[in-house]
Order: C-alpha cells, then sequence, then structure tokens
C-alpha cells in the first residue's frame, strides 16, 4: 500500500450474517480489500458469490434487525461499521454512492426522474429548490441522456432501460 | 440512477452490475461515463460484474469471489496473464472468444454455488475443482501472496507458477 495516498476506502475483514428461518448465515466472509483513491476496483464471480452483499455491508443496507456485521470498514478516519444511523445516512449518496442492479426496479415508479435525484442533492447539500433543478438538468446531460430537459419531468416507466441506468 | 448517484460528487461509487441488463451500445457508453468521472473526480470505484471482459476494460485490479470469500487478487493484467485459483482459471475458460475452436463445446464450471446453509468443509470450491485432493477437501488454504500484488487462496497455487506444492 504506497504510504503517502491513504486509501479511500479499506475494508477490513468484514462478515455479514444473516439469521434465516433455515439458521444462521455468512454471506461476506473476510472479504478484505483496499481502494485507491481513484482506482476501478473490479469484483468478480457468480451470483450468490457475495459480490452484491459485499457492497451492500459496506453501506450497510440491510435490516439490521436480521443482519450482524463483524470487521471494520475505514472511510476517511472513520469506521462505517460503528457509526450511529444517523451519520451513516449522511456518508450514504453524500460521500460514498450506489449503482443497483437492475435500474428500473430502483426507481421509485411515483416520482418523476427529476425530483428523485434531486432529493439525493436537497438532502445532502444545502441548496434551494431551484439550485438543484439546476444540478440535475446538469446531471442528465453528463450521463448522456437525450432531451433532458423532457426527462426530467417523466415517470421511471417513460424510460428505456438504458436511460434508467443513466 | 447513475445521475442520482453523482448528485453528490462522491469519492467512492460502488457500481453492483451498472450495465448488466443493457445491450452493449448502451453498456459501452455507460462505461465510458463512469471512466471519465473517475478521471475528473479521481472518483474511486468499485465495480461488481461477472463480465471479465468489461475488467479487462476498466480495472486496474480485481478481486475474485466465490462463496462469501476472496479466492483470487491480483493486478488485471497478473490475472489474466496468468490466474492462480483454478476458479478463476476456470471463469477464463468459460468465456467465449471470437477465434476459439467452433468444434468445441465452451468450458463450463461443472455444478453450482452451494448454498451457504451447506458451506462445504475444506477449500470452498473443492467439489467444483479438477484439482481437488484430500488436504482441499479437508483444510480451508489461507489467501497467500505468490507473486509481488497476487494472492489466491489455494493449495495448488505454486503448481500454477510452475513450481512444486506447498
Amino acid at each position: 500500500m504506497d504510504s503517502q495516498t491513504p486509501p479511500a476506502l479499506t475494508v477490513m475483514d468484514p462478515k455479514t450474517h444473516f439469521r434465516t428461518e433455515r439458521g444462521p448465515v455468512t454471506a461476506v466472509d473476510g472479504v478484505s480489500f483496499t481502494l485507491a483513491k481513484g482506482e476501478i476496483l473490479g469484483v468478480v464471480g457468480e451470483s450468490g458469490c457475495g459480490k452484491s452483499a459485499t457492497a451492500q455491508s459496506i453501506l450497510r443496507l440491510f435490516d439490521e434487525s436480521y443482519t450482524t456485521h463483524e470487521g471494520q470498514v475505514w472511510f476517511e478516519g472513520q469506521d462505517l461499521l460503528s457509526l450511529p444511523a444517523d451519520e451513516m445516512h449522511n456518508v450514504r449518496g453524500n460521500h460514498i454512492s450506489m449503482i443497483f442492479q437492475d435500474p428500473l426496479s430502483s426507481l421509485n415508479p411515483v416520482y418523476t426522474i427529476g425530483n428523485q435525484i434531486a432529493e439525493a442533492i436537497l438532502i445532502h447539500k444545502n441548496v434551494s429548490r431551484r439550485e438543484a433543478h439546476a444540478r440535475v438538468l446538469e446531471l442528465l446531460t453528463l450521463t448522456g441522456i437525450p432531451a433532458p430537459e423532457k426527462r426530467i419531468g417523466e415517470y421511471p416507466h417513460e424510460l428505456s432501460g438504458g436511460c434508467a441506468s443513466g | 440512477m447513475i445521475a442520482m448517484a453523482l448528485a453528490c460528487e462522491s469519492k467512492v461509487l460502488i457500481a453492483d452490475e451498472p450495465t448488466t441488463a443493457l445491450d452493449v451500445t448502451i453498456q459501452a457508453q455507460i462505461m465510458d461515463l463512469m471512466i471519465d468521472l473517475n478521471q475528473k473526480l479521481d472518483m474511486g470505484i468499485i465495480l461488481i460484474t461477472h463480465d471479465l471482459g468489461v475488467v479487462a476494460e476498466v480495472c486496474s485490479r480485481v478481486v475474485v469471489m466465490y462463496l462469501g470469500k476472496i479466492v483470487e487478487e491480483a493486478a488485471v493484467a497478473d490475472l489474466f496473464a496468468r490466474p492462480l485459483h483454478p476458479y478463476t482459471q476456470g471463469l477464463m475458460r468459460s468465456i467465449a472468444l471470437l477465434d476459439c475452436d467452433r468444434t468445441q463445446p465452451l468450458h463450463v464450471i461443472e455444478g453450482t454455488v452451494p448454498s451457504l446453509h451447506n458451506v462445504p468443509a475444506g477449500c470452498r470450491f473443492a467439489p467444483r475443482c479438477p484439482m481437488a485432493d484430500d488436504r482441499c477437501r479437508a483444510q480451508m488454504p489461507a489467501l497467500e501472496e505468490h507473486a509481488p500484488g497476487q494472492k489466491a487462496r489455494c493449495w495448488h497455487a505454486k503448481t500454477f507458477m510452475g513450481g512444486q506444492d506447498a
């Protein structure tokens, strides 16, 4: 590890246990790795190998009533696995973002695209609705979506799969 | 989805199969967009995928997972040049190449990933592994560094390096 630049993320011996009807299972079993600043790290394996479970454990997206975490996830000098829930809320989306599998089912069908993206901005940044709207337009343009000013007012079902990903 | 993930210019992006359901032209656009953001914003990206082709194209390092554990970790060039875990080797042989011999069936890794309720003793890949012997079925090997920056969890990794088993 380069001692000059600390890694963006250090995952140390994480274990994710789920309580299930058929007994406890350990979906993530010591998947330690570091992500350097500006690095693209690939995680590969067959369905069911724990790739997504690892990702979701980093952001603590599992219902903690049936999930227990062990290990540490270091990000900017704090261990995400021991952060209080409200501080974790600030990390999600603001400092660490996630793109989920299956974009259409991850978007809320009853809100317009514009409102959903604006929500992320309004929660995490101190900006007005108007500023958030302008930023959404900018982001949609950045992601290469055709006619962003039209898309912003549309609902998820009006988008193609590729557009929903964007 | 991606615009939403980018809304706050996070330092880390976790992309879970971001292009899986999309056709290749849109896939390429989304990957280009992610590379662009990685370079412009110095955003660290964890790219979860089952597509080794995508990994070869965009990642610098890769972690291979099997049943909740890391089985191999290496720089992308090293992994493709000399995979040290039979699971990684199996994944690579399962890729259809344009210039492959079409009279031969494509390689498949026999069996399926076992259930987490039924984790095999010893090496977790042993029941599906062509190299498995009694030690593999009895003892789990550690994830060890076999070449600079290349780790594998296999009793036989040294044979793949051209040496004797440990």
